[in-house]
């Protein structure tokens, strides 16, 4: 499968549920597909409006594609992702969580070097000591030339859903 | 009087009643299998969302019970457990059960939009005031009744040094909030697994309910215990609800499902004689039968706020029409009818008892347990604990609908005033406040007022259902008559608390004031809404498709 298969194959999957803009520009960094989902759950008391407690939880999905992956783009991206949980993230007293989503797609080959940092990636930010929420990151990458996908600890809980994708299932 | 038979009257009666006028109302009011419900017509994986009956129902369930129908029905028992009894199994039958039914089977067919979403909607801008004035007083005295109760239930008398079981049942209480949010962090924020969780938060909840019964340290009074609890709520009601109120709810629910299992089986084993008088007297402590028996069982037999906390959401999510909203709407009314029964048959069995309610449902509670090996002592912690667990629920969700209505007030106030007074921190302190300074009259006091407000609740929300029945050209004779009575019994009540309040050899004026004030906005709200509904053609602007 190449890039623009998959790519289409996640954009169809990602449209059941989530916003999607293609082949934009996020914080100045291009990115093939940003998919942003956002559900605010709570109680209400009278009327739908009179909400008297919420939460939201979002997801902002990432996907940028590399023609040769190497180590630095990886860094780049991910300086770009953490920057997002700053920037994209709007905190606030509703705000539960954010999950931030970076999925990196190669026809090529990665090395030693990119899945150790891949594995070893963590990043999680509180907001006001969690009154105002937190945000994490998932760090996937779909590797199409040997249809494997590696994530880190946060990653691996979605990981069977791209697996999914990668074999059209 | 055995009170197994009680119990199996009560569980039969019940059974007979879903099946026969259960059936009798779905058929009258047109419940249909194939028609599709809002969770189908308006799907948004969201808010409109189908969903199994059965974990809806317990769901249903745990938003409408409180600590309400074991309080009522413990302190209406001053006239005897025999009056009490039928006005529970005729409450829940033919009043509570059809209010909670209609009222959900009305927000179906208005798209999911609760009853009081359509009582508002329809009773225009200054309906929509008084009934915020009338909802934030009663919001009030519920604020201040649990408080009340709550601290009575958990304070430490020094001059009955070896009396701890409310020191016991306070340090298990704060020990279980503690685990709840750090059940919540590890849930929510480490992504524990909710399985394995569970079984490690309710062992950890039961360990909680042995460190305060062997270890009961936290020896406050009860005005100690108010401050503390005033502190508690409003906290509660600032705080993002994942902090504190998801997971303390959620395990909640097990403490509740325990209790009523293990109350349930213990009277089945002891099967235990009532030692309380079946009848007393028509008039207990200047009060007298009719009204006041009727508002003070509360939520035991029928309850206002049930139609305006819990339909709107489980509306929103019932798959099928039959049996789905007979099941949710009347079942789950007449389940919290048997949690009354049971407060009924253990303040029965410990007639000679003293004590909050609280106190004297645990002493009763506890007894029964001990059949099946479980120390009076212990067992008497583990009710209070769950008692109080259900308390605070009701105090923080009124503490926070208190505060969101209070928030209302200044909708169309400058920015300035807004600013000032409709923020979160202000509107919660003016709410807790104005509860504190009814603290000093005790729940007993209040408790009448209360019933009285949320009686009155439910007779709109049984206005609102006859005028829609009467509009699509169904029966509304089961729902009319219901609202007659219980506008009758509520206004009654109020006139003769302004009397003794007010005029009294003990006047109150406090207290009588917020009998007058809720007299006076339910009758002005009372002739809105029967002009309204009965007269007045809708205006196309607030008209809802209902059929």
């Amino acid at each position: 499968m190449n890039t623009n298969d998959y790519l289409l194959l996640l954009e169809k999957m990602y449209s059941k549920h989530f916003t999607i803009e293609k082949d934009v520009k996020v914080l100045d960094y291009p990115i093939n597909i940003y998919a942003r989902y956002s559900d605010v759950g709570g109680r209400t008391f009278v009327t739908q409006n009179d909400i008297i407690d919420k939460f939201e939880v979002n997801e902002f999905c990432f996907i940028k594609s590399f023609d040769e992956l190497n180590l630095n783009d990886i860094n780049d991206f991910i300086i770009f992702l953490k920057s997002t949980t700053e920037k994209i993230v709007n905190p606030n007293r509703d705000h539960k969580s954010t999950t931030i989503t970076g999925i990196v797609v190669s026809e090529n080959s990665a090395s030693d070097e990119i899945i150790k940092t891949i594995s070893k990636f963590k990043f999680t930010k509180a907001y006001l000591f969690y009154l105002h929420g937190w945000s994490d990151i998932r760090l996937i990458l779909i590797d199409l030339q040997n249809s494997s996908i590696i994530t880190n600890k946060e990653g691996a809980k979605v990981k069977k859903v791209y697996q999914n994708t990668l074999l059209n299932k | 009087m055995n009170s197994l038979l009680l119990l199996l009257i009560g569980i039969v009666v019940f059974l007979v009643a879903y099946v026969l006028y259960g059936g009798y109302l779905a058929k009258q009011w047109g419940v249909d299998p194939k028609r599709e419900t809002p969770a189908h017509t308006k799907f948004d994986n969201v808010d409109y969302c189908p969903a199994d009956a059965r974990i809806l129902l317990g769901h249903h369930f745990s938003s409408i019970a409180g600590a309400g129908p074991i309080t009522g029905p413990i302190l209406a028992a001053v006239f005897g457990w025999v009056p009490v009894f039928l006005w529970i199994l005729f409450g829940s039958v033919f009043i509570g059960g059809v209010h909670d039914f209609g009222a959900l089977l009305a927000s179906i067919r208005h798209d999911g939009k609760s009853i009081g979403e359509i009582i508002r909607v329809n009773i225009g801008e200054r309906g929509k005031m008084i009934f915020n004035i009338f909802a934030w007083v009663t919001l009030i005295l519920v604020v201040a009744a649990f408080t009340d109760i709550c601290a009575a239930t958990f304070a430490f008398d020094a001059s009955k040094p070896t009396a701890l079981v409310g020191a016991q049942a306070g340090t298990a209480s704060l020990l279980f909030i503690i685990l709840a949010m750090v059940f919540g962090f590890f849930v929510y924020r480490k992504n524990a697994p909710i399985g394995v969780s569970t079984v490690v938060g309710v062992v950890l909840l039961f360990l909680c309910i042995w460190i305060g019964y062997a270890f009961p340290i936290i020896k406050l009074t009860k005005v100690q215990w108010d401050v503390l609890l005033l502190i508690y709520i409003s906290l509660a009601s600032i705080l993002p609800v994942w902090v504190l109120l998801q997971p303390r709810d959620y395990l909640c629910s097990f403490l509740l499902y325990a209790m009523l299992i293990g109350a349930v089986v213990g009277i089945v084993i002891t099967h235990p004689s009532m030692q309380l008088a079946a009848y007393t007297s028509f008039t207990v402590k200047g009060q007298t039968l009719f009204p006041f028996l009727f508002v003070t069982v509360a939520c035991g037999a029928i309850s206002g706020f049930h139609s305006l906390v819990s339909s709107g959401t489980t509306s929103k999510q019932i798959t099928k029409e039959a049996p789905d909203a007979k099941l949710i709407g009347y079942g789950a009314m007449l389940i919290e009818g048997l949690v009354a029964i049971i407060a009924l048959i253990a303040v029965g069995y410990v007639a000679k008892s003293t004590g909050t309610p609280a106190q004297v449902f645990a002493g009763g509670v506890a007894v029964f347990m001990n059949s099946f090996g479980l120390p009076v002592a212990v067992g008497k912690v583990f009710v209070i604990l769950a008692f109080s667990a259900f308390a605070l629920t009701s105090l923080d969700t009124a503490t926070r609908i208190g505060r969101y209505i209070f928030q209302e007030f200044f909708d169309n106030a400058s920015a300035s005033a807004k600013k000032t007074f409709a923020n979160i921190y202000f509107s919660t302190f003016i709410t807790v406040f104005a509860s504190a300074a009814l603290l000093i009259y005790g729940y007993a006091k209040i408790w009448p007022i209360f019933g009285s407000a949320n009686q009155l609740l439910a007779g709109l929300a049984l206005l609102a259902i006859s005028a829609w029945l009467a509009k699509s050209g169904r029966k509304y004779i089961n729902t009319l008559l219901p609202m007659i009575f219980m506008f009758g019994v509520t206004l009654t009540a109020l006139v003769l608390l302004m009397k003794q309040y007010l005029f009294g050899a003990k006047p109150n004026f406090i207290l009588g004031t917020f009998a007058v004030v809720l007299f006076v906005l339910a009758i002005v709200l009372i002739i809105e809404a029967i002009s309204v509904f009965s007269n007045k053609p809708q205006s196309k602007g607030k008209e809802m498709k209902a059929n």
